[in-house]
């Protein structure tokens, strides 16, 4: 950006600051990019090599295996397949629910004449406010009194809704014109269709947004899933899992390949890398708009 | 006129409809929650919930207990860390990756890639980086150069060491935050309008002083926002302690407190004085970073 606004300098100093800035910018790349080397070195290699001492920073490529990956599916302490399946689940679920009880409430918030409008808006500011480590106690006090301990409903229910999601679509259905919603109105279309053929499609952005990152909380979920589930549970996810792995792991003992680990690790992260590398735009919009409140 | 009233009764009617689904989520899973952690705040509690009233016992305690304000002063140094590490990385990150030129699409993809990586995860891997034996490649990278230096190698137990534990967990958190927010602080550059930076130059403005005149104040209400955001992640943190390290080493911290209180000594009225506590501060703390934040706007 600055480089056409420099008055062309040649010489030592220029290199020098060239130089400088690739130095720079290399070092950041190794910064944020090795631990995802790292963690693809550890899931390819042995037990054995990871305690080789000294260490192989590249393994040979004999000890190269991808046994792991297909030994997650039967091993009892990772049981990919059903994980899997239960983390895809709670991310479908989380995402379909969050969009729909989002753009519904959004939409009568900032398209109908709602008696009551007036306290909920600063309820809803309020609420996102609360973090959830600081209700963590009393939710699962609460979902556990409802009996819905260790269930699916439990897992889904404090996920399927977030004040920060309302607020959102609230503020993108209110640039919505009104003349579109009174003309629908005028033509006799129901509120519900005004939702979903004018207003949807019309804030489609907005709700990109909140459908990634409600998939993100859903897929990258840890702290409530373990709460509410038993200890390896049938709902067990794969963050939980993770966790549990590495807790294990640093209580010392290798019975635990860490082979396992990485590649468990992996799994859980290449899906969210191709969504990212696919939908740079929508993703960094997302978590942009995330970032920015209300 | 009968028409009409008739037409707004049933619009209030859908519209509370429309409302019922987010409503009673909202309201079972974070006002009745908010409430219990309050009136439980006010009682000593085990896990049959047979609650009788002490007042302010559990909050007296909170300040008494050697450990209980350990967690509220681990939280503290954890924030004072973070925050204008988080700041000043995030920042710097933005500035470099604030250039066009081929290949910057590919290095800002590598930038990013700590935002596709789930924390736990993120915390499982550096658990290996940071291996206090010979299997972690940062303590092999400190032998090695120790040696060379003519030293005695000497691994450091990075998360075994009460010295050691909440910087490398700091590091941890840090790479995570500071990739997540340069894209932000980054977004608000590219919108910095170029004029401005050019009218100056013409003017004969250094680069110094174009970043501390021009880029630093139109950037200051995102940084501003930056500081609010991971200071309340940082008065929440809780899962890079809880794996790594399970508050050992003097890593306990509020959130992590709240949750052993209730889920391991089972003294629920102690556990939800901690938590309400903690909401209290995150309240307080994002009004005041508010006001401060609209200084700058």
């Amino acid at each position: 950006m600055t480089r056409a606004l420099r008055p062309t300098r040649r010489g030592p100093r220029r290199i020098l600051a060239r130089s400088l800035y690739a130095l720079a910018l290399a070092g950041g790349a190794v910064f944020f990019g090795f631990p995802l080397l790292w963690m693809a070195r550890g899931s390819i290699i042995s037990q054995a090599q990871w305690m080789k001492q000294p260490m192989e920073w590249i393994p040979p490529a004999g000890e190269i295996t991808f046994r792991a990956f297909g030994q997650l599916f039967q091993s009892p302490q990772f049981r990919m397949g059903q994980v899997l399946l239960n983390t895809a689940l709670l991310a479908a679920f989380t995402t379909i629910f969050n969009v729909l009880f989002n753009c519904m409430a959004g939409f009568a918030l900032a398209k109908m004449k709602l008696p009551g409008k007036r306290v909920i808006l600063p309820v809803l500011l309020v609420t996102m406010m609360v973090p959830f480590e600081g209700m963590m106690v009393s939710l699962y006090l609460t979902v556990t009194r409802l009996g819905l301990a260790d269930t699916l409903p439990g897992l889904l229910l404090p996920m399927s809704t977030s004040a920060f999601g309302v607020l959102l679509m609230w503020k993108f259905f209110c640039r919505v014109p009104d003349e579109l919603v009174e003309a629908a109105v005028v033509d006799g279309a129901g509120w519900v269709s005004i939702l979903f053929r004018i207003m949807i499609p019309t804030a489609a952005p907005a709700v990109a947004t909140v459908a990634v990152l409600s998939f993100l909380g859903g897929w990258e979920a840890f702290l409530w899933p373990m709460l509410i589930t038993d200890p390896a549970s049938q709902f067990d996810v794969l963050q939980k899992v993770i966790a549990g792995a590495t807790i294990a792991s640093m209580s010392g003992g290798t019975e635990m390949e860490w082979t396992y680990l990485m590649a468990a690790a992996l799994v859980s992260t290449v899906p969210v890398l191709l969504l990212f590398l696919l939908g740079q735009r929508f993703f960094i919009t997302g978590l942009t708009s995330g970032a920015v409140k209300g | 006129m009968g028409r009409l009233a008739g037409r707004r009764a049933s619009e209030a009617a859908t519209g509370w409809i429309l409302m019922t689904p987010a409503a009673t989520v909202l309201t079972v899973c974070v006002f009745v929650p908010t409430l219990i952690a309050l009136a439980l705040s006010f009682t000593q509690c085990s896990r049959f919930l047979n609650a009788h009233f002490v007042g302010f016992d559990n909050y007296l305690q909170i300040v008494r207990d050697r450990e209980c304000l350990g967690a509220f002063v681990n939280t503290l140094y954890y924030l004072v860390l973070f925050v204008p590490l988080n700041l000043a990385i995030s920042l710097g990150v933005a500035l470099l990756l604030n250039r066009t030129f081929r290949g910057m699409k590919l290095i800002r993809s590598i930038y990013f890639v700590p935002v596709a990586v789930s924390g736990i995860v993120a915390v499982s891997v550096f658990r290996f980086i940071f291996h206090s034996g010979a299997a972690g490649p940062v303590n092999a990278l400190l032998t090695s150069l120790q040696s060379a230096m003519g030293f005695d190698p000497q691994p450091v137990p990075w998360l075994w060491d009460s010295r050691w534990a909440m910087p490398t967990i700091i590091f941890i958190t840090l790479w995570k935050s500071t990739a997540f927010f340069s894209i932000i602080i980054l977004a608000a550059l590219q919108d910095v309008p170029r004029e401005l930076h050019e009218a100056a130059a013409v003017d004969g403005a250094g680069r110094w002083a174009r970043f501390a005149h021009i880029t630093v104040p139109s950037v200051a209400p995102v940084l501003a926002m930056v500081a609010t955001l991971s200071s309340i992640g940082a008065f929440r943190v809780f899962e890079p302690m809880f794996v790594l390290t399970g508050g050992r080493y003097d890593t306990q911290t509020i959130a992590l407190k709240a949750y052993t209180t209730a889920f391991q000594t089972g003294e629920l009225g102690l556990a939800n004085a901690i938590s309400f506590a903690l909401m209290v501060i995150i309240l307080l703390a994002t009004l005041g970073m508010n006001r401060l934040s609209r200084r700058f706007e």
